[in-house]
């Protein structure tokens, strides 16, 4: 502020802020830390620093085999929600028919429900399916993308969405008048310009599959887990620097993510703020 | 109907895919455990069709429970205060930066957001523990002379919540923050209001909707939580997210777990609705 | 004493000086202007008289007080905003109220107060009306009514009519100077508008580049500016480079030009002189008499340009010396032979040479 002045109240107001970060940002910290810890177990101080938990973090029996499923269910729920949420935004976005707001407005109705509330609701609706027509759903994979794409499809719809409105639709008409048909159109002149969002949608659309918890909870089947509920699991009963090497992983990789989006989208943009650059 | 109108009606059905997912894996769903909440509990049996209101009815009587209702009620509402008193000042002092500074800043305060729950949950029980960061700091320093218990205590938990919500509050108070040109500011002042009385009579009163949205969002958050409540409560403090994981895995109670999650969704829209309507109303000087 | 004193203030931003060692008072009810281009620093002159900005170096003294250490809240000065800053969320009246609420002002005395300014800037039908519900001229006589009504010593405006229609300009620029007299208000009124300076103020303070480059009442300003600058600024102005030889401008071109008296300057420095083009005849025929020749400055001169201004013709000539001159004709029914290329002579009276410091 071009005030000019320092005074009480600014320096309370930075105080605060200092301290707002350090809540914000002490655990993953902590996490990262500790996960350099050279040692079995966790004692402050430790004994010295070094990258044996990463190595041991491999050899924990689960480790490899929950990264695979999160993984492959996240790309599985990624592509899936991406596809329909483009075509679902198209309709929004471009579509005039009666109730397409309320529409808008259905499809972010999943942010709205507790994770754990639409797991259970999910596990017991294709447990009773299943049992109704004789196939198994609940608990095999197909169940768990399948929820995680009901997961994700808010945030591809919304970004996809954000990216197609500010898409001059003049461009479009000049593509038309110059020849190109709808679907020509769309593919030549719409999709590379939707390109950043489709690719910030993606991101975050994987991570939030990939991150999820309380969502996978009932969906795994016997023999299943996911990154998230492991590191529950390890965390409750068994927490040594090899979990926290685990959970840094997950640090890491909401890093690379982060830095993706912010180049693509802008930081404020994400979360529905104005751009300020 | 023009070719443009039928055109633009058509790409309607593009948005049939999506409903269609989202009918047999949202709103099915839903309406299932729904129905399924009236539904009797037969211990071994799974389940009995019934139209019983006996899930709700244990649920508000039992004296368990009621405490778990409750506590999971005030922890809530104590996070989303702790997480707005604390946002407001971070906002305003965000205000001071210049545009790239702030770019970086806001980055950095999304950055907890994309990382899991789990996660940040298990960083502050490495804080919070017996042997954990801070008791070490504490023991070291001499500032007591056993570790103190901060796990499983409720300012430990609310502090960890706040946590988690802090972005969100900050977020959406700076981006009404930003729509507050500074010139309001300097009309109070050098109508003389000092600073303070500038803030309560003509900042305050325009930032209120983006206070009360961060709230009711920071709200509906904690009331959803699970692992951290799992984490950092553990036995001593339960909330209902919890709770209902339990009653399936353990007690395969689907008709209570599925009455506790209605009582869940219910809550939270009713007391955030309750919530910005107050507000709104209030506060327009 | 003056109501209002600035003494040396500079103010600088990182490397550059917004404001370089400002001076000037003004007394009790008198209308001064900080007339310049965007940039000059009168935003930022105006802001350090109100307490928005601490100067680097000098003082404000309002009312015979040192002020320059006092937050704006406990200044007598006032501000209104070039977009008003009307408080969104509160009504007029609420909005006029305020500073009366600031200054814990009773309701008894405070109602009939922003009774009657309200009523003397016409708003008092609206008081219950929201700043969105209102135009832009109804917003500034409530930004106006909300300044004027704590009573300050120095009413303080930027660029306040800048946002108004040009026709919804003149109107509130006779309002205002209006009202500021009646009020006998002493008033510093910032604008890049020459004309609006030149229409509403006592004085006119023409600044540049963060200094002032002339203090002085419009006419004076008008008729005698100081620099080139400001010779360009008010009004438009000839300007004639050259050395001074026996009390007369040589340029280079070799036009000898006549100045009255002592405003010649010494013999053999290089000079500047400037002549108002509505000062600057035209004569059709290709000369003059001689006695007229030896009154004026003459020179021929073949037409470039003749643009019509209504009341005026523009015109556009060059000098044989290779110098260009403009001049307003008097446009009446008969067509004067305004064509371009003709040759004709143009003269102007001795006293109409005004002597200008260059700009560097």
């Amino acid at each position: 502020m071009a005030l000019g002045r320092v005074g009480a109240g600014r320096f309370a107001t930075s105080a605060v802020a200092w301290l707002a970060y350090l809540i914000m940002l002490a655990p993953i910290g902590a996490i990262v830390w500790l996960s350099l810890f050279d040692s079995d177990i966790i004692a402050i101080p430790p004994p010295g620093y070094s990258l044996r938990s990463y190595q041991s973090m491999f050899a924990s029996g689960n480790f490899i085999a929950s990264f695979r499923l999160s993984l492959v269910v996240a790309v599985g729920a990624t592509v899936i929600s991406l596809a329909l949420g483009t075509l679902a935004s198209i309709a929004i976005v471009r579509g005039k028919f009666p109730g397409s707001d309320i529409l808008a407005s259905v499809f972010l109705a999943p942010l709205a429900v507790p994770g754990i509330v639409l797991g259970l609701a999910i596990y017991i609706f294709f447990f009773k399916v299943g049992a109704a027509i004789g196939i198994r759903i609940a608990g095999t994979m197909t169940s768990l993308i399948l929820a995680h794409v009901v997961l994700t499809l808010p945030w591809t719809i919304r970004f996809t969405s954000a990216g197609l409105t500010t898409i001059d639709k003049n461009l479009e008409d000049a593509a038309m008048t110059l020849g190109a048909p709808p679907l020509r159109t769309f593919w030549h002149v719409t999709f590379p310009l939707m390109r950043a969002s489709l690719v910030a949608a993606a991101v975050f659309a994987f991570l939030t599959s990939y991150n999820a918890l309380e969502m996978s909870l009932f969906l795994v089947g016997p023999g299943m887990t996911t990154v998230p509920i492991v590191l529950l699991q390890r965390v409750s009963w068994n927490f040594d620097p090899s979990v926290a090497a685990m959970a840094t992983v997950q640090v890491a990789i909401s890093a690379v993510a982060l830095i993706i989006l912010t180049r693509l989208v802008g930081a404020e943009r994400i979360f529905g703020g104005q751009r300020s650059s | 109907m023009s070719n443009d109108a039928r055109q633009a009606w058509q790409l309607g059905w593009l948005a049939a895919p999506t409903c269609i997912v989202l009918l047999f894996s949202f709103v099915f769903p839903l309406a299932l455990i729904a129905r399924y909440s009236v539904n009797e509990f037969v211990p071994g049996e799974l389940m009995r069709e019934a139209l019983t209101p006996a899930n709700y009815a244990r649920f508000f009587t039992d004296d368990l429970f009621q405490r778990v209702f409750a506590t999971t009620l005030g922890i809530s509402l104590a996070s989303s205060f702790v997480a707005v008193l604390v946002g407001i000042p971070t906002a305003f002092a965000l205000r001071r930066f210049s545009p790239r500074w702030r770019s970086v800043l806001i980055t950095l305060l999304l950055f907890p957001l994309l990382v899991v729950t789990v996660v940040r949950a298990a960083g502050w029980v490495a804080l919070f523990n017996e042997r954990g960061a801070l008791n070490s700091f504490l023991l070291a320093l001499h500032l007591t002379s056993e570790p103190v218990r901060f796990l499983r205590t409720a300012p430990a938990l609310i502090v960890a919540m706040a946590s988690s919500l802090l972005p969100y509050i900050v977020i959406s108070i700076d981006s009404v923050l930003q729509s507050v040109p500074r010139e309001l500011e300097e009309a109070a002042m050098v109508l003389g209001a000092p600073p303070h009385a500038a803030f309560r009579h003509v900042i305050l009163p325009l930032i209120l909707p983006g206070i009360v949205t961060g709230f009711v969002l920071s709200f509906i958050l904690s009331m959803d939580a699970y692992a951290t409540p799992l984490l950092i409560g553990g036995s001593a403090i339960r909330m209902m997210s919890p709770m209902i994981y339990v009653q399936v895995s353990e007690l395969q109670n689907w008709p209570f777990a599925s009455a506790i999650s209605i009582v869940l969704v219910v809550t939270s829209l009713v007391v955030s609705g309750l919530i910005t309507m107050a507000a709104t109303q209030k506060k327009w000087r | 004493m003056p109501s209002l004193s600035v003494r040396s203030v500079t103010k600088e931003f990182g490397a550059a000086a917004a404001v370089r060692d400002v001076s000037f008072d003004a007394g009790e009810g008198e209308f001064v202007s900080l007339l310049g281009p965007s940039g000059c620093g009168k935003t930022t002159t105006l802001r350090i008289i109100a307490g928005l900005l601490v100067p680097d170096v000098g003082t404000i003294e309002i009312a015979g007080n040192d002020v320059t250490a006092l937050p704006p809240y406990r200044r007598s000065a006032s501000l209104v905003f070039q977009n008003y800053a009307l408080f969104p969320h509160m009504t007029v009246r609420e909005n006029v109220a305020f500073g009366l609420r600031m200054r814990a002002i009773a309701k008894e005395e405070a109602g009939p107060r922003i009774r009657d300014i309200l009523d003397l800037v016409g708003m008092r039908e609206l008081e219950g009306r929201y700043p969105r519900q209102l135009s832009g001229g109804q917003q500034q006589r409530v930004a106006l009514a909300r300044s004027l009504v704590v009573q300050p010593s120095v009413l303080l405006l930027d660029e306040p009519l800048s946002n108004l229609d040009a026709k919804l300009r003149e109107e509130m620029r006779i309002e205002l100077r209006q009202l500021q007299q009646r009020l006998k208000i002493t008033t510093v009124f910032v604008t890049h508008d020459q004309e609006e300076a030149l229409a509403m103020s006592d004085r006119v303070i023409v600044m540049r580049a963060g200094s002032i480059q002339q203090d002085a009442s419009p006419t004076e300003l008008f008729n005698r500016p100081r620099t080139e600058f400001v010779a360009r600024f008010i009004g438009s102005a000839n300007v004639l480079t050259g050395t001074w030889r026996n009390g007369t401008l040589q340029t280079a071109a070799g036009l000898r030009i006549r100045i009255d008296g002592s405003h010649a300057g010494s013999e053999g420095t290089r000079g500047m002189t400037a002549v108002r083009p509505q000062n600057v005849k035209v004569a059709m025929s290709a000369a003059l008499s001689a006695q007229d020749a030896g009154r004026f400055n003459v020179a021929a001169a073949t037409i470039a340009l003749a643009s019509y201004r209504g009341s005026y013709w523009l015109c556009c000539m060059r000098l044989d010396s290779g110098d260009e001159i403009q001049a307003h004709v008097a446009a009446d029914e008969s067509d004067p032979k305004l064509v371009i290329g003709s040759t004709v002579t143009i003269y102007w009276e001795p006293r109409h040479t005004i002597p200008v410091i260059p700009d560097s």
